[in-house]
């Protein structure tokens, strides 16, 4: 197979669709209908996924020409400039493999989905057109071989995902969102980008595998010490995917179309963050300190976010809040040295949490665009599909066996444990606990107890159309089975042998001792995954006992909300979502508004000022001048005497001064 | 006179231009428009024909003309290119025809004599990047000035005079100083030759003189000083900066085109050219002061655009950050940070230009650029708007977009020699983004603005015409967004050569700064 031909192929064709779309798709949409400018993009993805797959397979499998390091393939130089040499290249080895697949899949999905959430807006071309250039800049993303084409697809997938957030741009909420989200996406390409510009100081290359082998070797012999070099890459990751600080952008972004959602703010975009870090993991397991930082955010977000999740009533800001969560997992499994653990539930979250938002998108059609869930109820009978998958997709992120959430959050939380990290561990169950509950609660609201949508819409509530319940039959598919595919053995399944190579040089430098056998007299892994089943049951029980199909009244929940100051305040934090936005609108509008007003009437009053002052002493020192030019002979004389009684006085004086 | 005659041709064109458009009859302004366009196009076509030439055979200074000039004082008239001049002058030529096409509507009084200022202007751009004698160098880069200051003083807006005349003094001040060190520099080299005036104002000579440390000392950091002076007032650097935003504001909108694109990189040509190899100690010891200068720029700039409420002024500080990092690549004296300056001149000329020609779309319609104002021009004027969005995202720096390029490896050059300063120009990634983004949420989104509905019919999508003037830009920016190996390697000869000739040198120790 040339595969040399087949990778470049992945992106390009929907650089294709893209040019294609933009181009003609507004006259095509005018003259034929939807259908022919919709032809174009969903065929170039339809057909990158089948390109992706004939080269997932082997890559997955370590087979020649990929072998165990991966296959690189180089297009043309990018940018040469003396000792900088950059290719437009890209590398494809286990890891990109399991990214090609969540990207390609279920952006195959949603662009399907999309015919059918999308069919009766006005433009659809232009969401078309965005959302190829956003494959394009995904799948840039993962195959790159360079950190500065990393950066660039980085950088095109916060463009896209800027120009999908505001797709609906007449509406402010969604113009505000969507440059919220760019900018504090920004915060954290800063420090991606120092971070690069770190590593070519160190190394000289850009290309990730050369620089990150030179990286570990040279050790502390760097010039910029390693842990500063990982915590600035970790910015980037941190920004991209949502971490705390940088999570005030993603539940904003929940402006955008549903599919929209789904497919960049759940499953792919969000995900950048954590390949990352994956993809630098010698450059981390280098730098302890480092991995305790992305540990600690990690697991600290997947807090915060599930503690919010708790209280939010719009549908889809409840399955945003529970994405900052799972990514947090993800960074957590990161950062106790769980780097297979993260892909895998990066890709089982990916189908999971995309199917969640598909199932959104479609409980939002079928009530006529209203996304508060205090408006809707009593829907599983309406749209039995929506119904039938949301909940497979609720069982699975809950991490009820055998569904694939379990096997990778039960993975993370193992290897937690087992790596001497008991507080992420401790934490991870909490958190387990919660989501269970809140993603229960988010069911119960929405399909369960009486309904409570407009009566003027509810008679009309019917279930989507194909091209919508399709592809959510078809990510119901790896939602249930993933887990038990390449998850089991557990700790030594299928996708941690395709991985394994990946994630050898890591390995190697952390070195960890094998953990205790036996924990309170049984097995470990026994009494963890107990644990973790408990605990999801638990929330699970919780869950439906408040708002299961026999909810307890509202009063009920609002007296345990307010049973005491304790309550209350936890009540109310989690509603305002920690008061971050306050926090930002007076750091940065209110007082980051002042120093820029200054500066500008400094810049007029102090800068131009002095400016415009050396003209006036100019302007004023002529007309003063002036005066002396009498004309008359007399004052001419005077000032001649005077002048030369001056000069010879100060020769004088200076002939005269002792040497 | 020796030579091919092919760079003295680029230059001399627009002026028998110029001639003929003043030939033409006042009463009919096409005459002019068209006769214009016609000599900048074929000039443009005779500068891509230089710089296709130059690529295939890239190397040191080449298409050298040659004549004595005035022979008492050794000034000669000396034009020739090297791949630095190669790809400014490309850019002269092209934003002057760009220039003068995007000018037939909006220009409606007096044509003719605008037509002629352009071109002009257009002769003493291009003849400052090719000049290879100091004093017709010096005689280019005043011949500028004085259609500049026709263009804004007489086709500007409500406040131009004010504008104009500050421009021009402060510029003069700026050059007048160096005029001084020109002739101070040749006479060092007169003194030196006993006496003989032979190519005392000739560029290699001089450079060849200056590497023996012929102009170091108290006399290299005053010299420098005065050729700083004059290039950071054309930048401009922070605090030189304040004639820009009113300059911009009043000129026409092919004035401010040219300005942005053009104008303000003869500073940062002046440094590279001249500056650098003449006084390479002087520039050692200078370079703190003006990598700080630069890095104030950069931030203050950014942050100063984000309260202007008037779309030109925006643009106008947004200028003034970009070109930071023109300077701070330049003194980084790196590899990778100088070729990342000239990149970004040149896409700080395409995008920059682009953006100004788009403000000027949008004040023919409304006769306001008050960003107050608009609102919602994405729904009533889609091409627009894209358009907007493109070129907004081009300075932002998007990568695969052209200004990515240059502002990434001036920041990559320059954290090799001093990652601090690139940390703190790194961070303007995030207000450029701020006050672009939000410029186009309140000039594209939301509902249509109650001002712009009140335009009714006025308020047309963009015209064939106005789109002709932006596509050649928008093209170049994403080529070379794609592939700046097209400049990057033209230009690495003319960066090497400037890197060995301050690469040795070590700052001067004086008093002066103690």
């Amino acid at each position: 197979m040339p595969y040399d031909t087949l990778i470049p192929l992945i992106p390009l064709l929907p650089i294709l669709g893209f040019a294609f779309t933009s181009l003609f798709g507004r006259r095509l949409q005018l003259r034929y209908g939807r259908w022919a400018s919709e032809l174009v993009p969903v065929g170039v993805v339809i057909a990158a996924w089948v390109v992706a797959m004939i080269v997932v397979v082997p890559a997955l499998q370590h087979q020649a020409p990929f072998g165990d390091s991966g296959l690189d393939v180089k297009a043309w130089t990018w940018i040469p400039a003396g000792g900088l040499q950059v290719d437009m290249g890209f590398h494809v080895d286990a890891l990109t493999a399991c990214l090609l697949i969540v990207v390609t899949t279920i952006g195959m999905l949603v662009h399907v989905y999309s015919i059918g959430y999308m069919a009766h807006d006005r433009a659809t071309w232009r969401f078309f057109a965005y959302l190829n250039l956003f494959m394009v800049s995904m799948l840039v993303l993962v195959l790159a071989n360079n950190w500065l084409l990393v950066f660039a697809g980085w950088e095109l997938v916060g463009l896209s995902s800027y120009s999908l957030i505001g797709f609906w741009y007449e509406r402010r909420s969604a113009a505000l969102a969507a440059k919220k989200a760019f900018i504090v996406n920004r915060v954290g390409d800063v420090g991606f980008a120092l971070g690069i510009m770190a590593i070519f100081l160190n190394t000289g290359t850009l290309n990730i595998q050369d620089s990150l082998a030179k990286l570990v070797s040279q050790g502390a012999s760097n010039t910029i010490p390693l842990t500063v070099v990982a915590l600035l890459v970790f910015c980037g990751a941190m920004g991209k995917s949502a971490q705390f600080p940088l999570h005030v952008w993603l539940p904003d972004a929940m402006e955008g179309p549903t599919p929209v959602s789904a497919l960049i703010h759940a499953a792919t975009m969000v995900n950048a963050g954590v390949y990352l870090v994956a993809r630098a993991n010698p450059l981390f397991a280098s730098a302890q300190d480092a991995m305790i930082v992305v540990a600690a955010i990690g697991i600290f977000t997947a807090f915060m976010a599930a503690s919010i999740a708790f209280t939010q009533t719009d549908i889809k800001r409840v399955l945003a809040f529970s994405t900052l969560s799972q990514l947090g997992y993800m960074f957590a499994a990161l950062g106790v040295g769980a780097f297979s653990a993260a892909i895998f539930h990066l890709m089982s979250h990916g189908f999971f949490k995309g199917l969640l938002f598909l199932d959104s998108g479609s409980v939002i059609h079928a009530v006529h665009d209203e996304q508060d869930m205090n408006r809707m109820g009593g829907l599983w009978r309406k749209i039995p599909i929506t119904h039938g998958t949301m909940l497979i997709a609720t069982i699975a992120i809950s991490g009820i066996p055998p569904l694939a959430g379990f096997f990778s959050k039960d993975e993370i939380l193992g290897e937690a444990f087992k790596n001497g990290f008991a507080w992420v561990w401790a934490i991870g169950v909490l958190v387990a606990i919660m989501t269970a509950f809140y993603m229960w609660r988010l069911m119960g609201k929405t399909f369960y107890g009486e309904s409570h949508v407009d009566p003027s819409v509810a008679p009309k509530v019917h279930e989507s159309a194909w091209q919508m319940t399709l592809p959510l039959v078809l990510l119901a598919i790896p939602s249930v089975f993933l887990g038990m595919a390449v998850g089991l053995p557990l700790g030594n399944g299928l996708l941690v042998q395709w991985l394994a190579p990946v994630f050898k040089g890591a390995e190697e430098i952390l070195a960890r001792p094998a953990a205790a056998e036996t924990l309170l007299g049984l097995p470990t892994d026994t009494v963890l995954i107990t644990i973790s089943v408990v605990a999801a049951v638990a929330g699970l029980v919780v869950g439906i006992g408040l708002f299961g199909p026999r909810r307890v009244r509202q009063e009920t929940i609002d007296r345990i909300s307010s049973a005491n100051g304790v309550m209350r305040f936890a009540y109310r934090l989690s509603l305002n979502k920690w008061w971050f936005d306050e926090l930002n609108d007076l750091l940065f509008i209110r007082i980051g508004g002042r120093v820029a007003a200054f500066l500008w009437w400094f810049d007029r009053t102090i800068v131009d000022g002095t400016v415009n002052g050396v003209g006036t002493v100019v302007r004023d020192a002529g007309t003063g001048l002036r005066q002396i030019q009498t004309g008359r002979v007399q004052n001419y004389a005077l000032g001649i005497a005077i002048g030369l009684i001056l000069m010879a006085g100060s020769l004088l004086l200076i002939v005269g001064q002792p040497r | 006179m020796t030579g091919t005659g092919l760079v003295t041709f680029i230059t001399f064109l627009p002026l028998v231009g110029a001639i003929a458009v003043a030939f033409t009859s006042g009463s009919k302004p096409n005459q002019a428009r068209y006769l214009a366009l016609g000599f900048a196009l074929v000039t443009w076509a005779a500068s891509l024909v230089m710089l296709a030439q130059y690529t295939s055979n890239p190397g040191t200074t080449q298409f050298i003309d040659q004549a004595p000039w005035i022979p008492a004082f050794g000034i000669q008239y000396k034009v020739g290119a090297d791949g630095l001049s190669a790809v400014l002058v490309v850019l002269t030529t092209t934003l002057s025809w760009i220039s003068i096409l995007a000018s037939f509507s909006p220009i409606q009084n007096r044509v003719k004599e605008y037509m002629v200022s352009f071109l002009v202007l257009e002769v003493g751009m291009t003849g400052v990047f090719v000049a290879q004698d100091l004093f017709l160098f010096y005689i280019f880069w005043e011949v500028v000035l004085v259609p500049m200051y026709l263009i804004i003083g007489i086709w500007g807006g409500k406040n131009r005079i004010y504008a104009t005349i500050k421009f021009v003094l402060y510029t003069l001040v700026g050059s007048l100083l160096m005029l001084v060190a020109i002739l101070s520099v040749a006479f060092l080299y007169q003194s030196a030759h006993n006496g003989s005036w032979q190519n005392a104002f000739d560029l290699a000579t001089l450079i060849q003189f200056a590497s023996q440390g012929h102009y170091g000392g108290t006399f290299g950091i005053l010299a420098f000083g005065a050729f700083a002076l004059a290039f950071a007032i054309k930048v401009p650097m922070f605090p030189f900066h304040t004639w820009l935003p009113d300059a911009h504001v009043e000129a026409p909108t092919a004035g401010s085109v040219i300005l942005a694109g053009v104008l303000l990189k003869l500073g940062g040509y002046g440094f590279i050219r001249f500056a650098l190899p003449l006084f390479p100690e002087a520039a050692h010891t200078w370079a703190p002061v003006i990598i700080v200068l630069s890095l104030i720029a950069i931030i203050y700039g950014a942050i100063v655009a984000l309260v202007q409420p008037d779309l030109k002024k925006l643009v106008a500080y947004s200028s003034v950050s970009h070109m930071g990092f023109v300077t701070l690549g330049i003194f980084a004296f790196n590899q990778q940070a100088l070729q990342g300056a000239i990149l970004q001149m040149v896409n700080h000329g395409l995008i920059t230009g682009a953006l100004f020609l788009l403000v000027g779309v949008i004040y023919e319609r409304t006769h306001d650029r008050t960003i107050a104002k608009m609102g919602g021009l994405g729904s009533a004027v889609p091409v627009y708007s894209a358009a907007l969005g493109f070129f907004v995202f081009a300075s932002v720096g998007l990568p695969g977009l052209s200004g990515f390029v240059g502002e990434f490896l001036t920041l990559l050059g320059t954290f090799h020699e001093l990652p601090w300063a690139a940390a703190v120009a790194t961070f303007v990634m995030i207000f450029a983004a701020g006050y672009l983004l939000w410029m186009l949420q309140r000039v594209a989104f939301g509902d249509l603005s109650e001002f712009l509905r009140g335009l009714g019919d006025h308020l047309t999508d963009m015209k064939p015409a106005e789109a002709l003037t932006l596509v050649p830009l928008g093209a170049l920016v994403v080529v070379f967004g794609l592939f700046p190996g097209l400049i990057l390697d033209v230009i690495s000869g003319s960066v090497q050569t400037t890197l060995a000739s301050v690469a040795q040198a070590a700052p001067i120790a004086l008093g002066l700064w103690r």
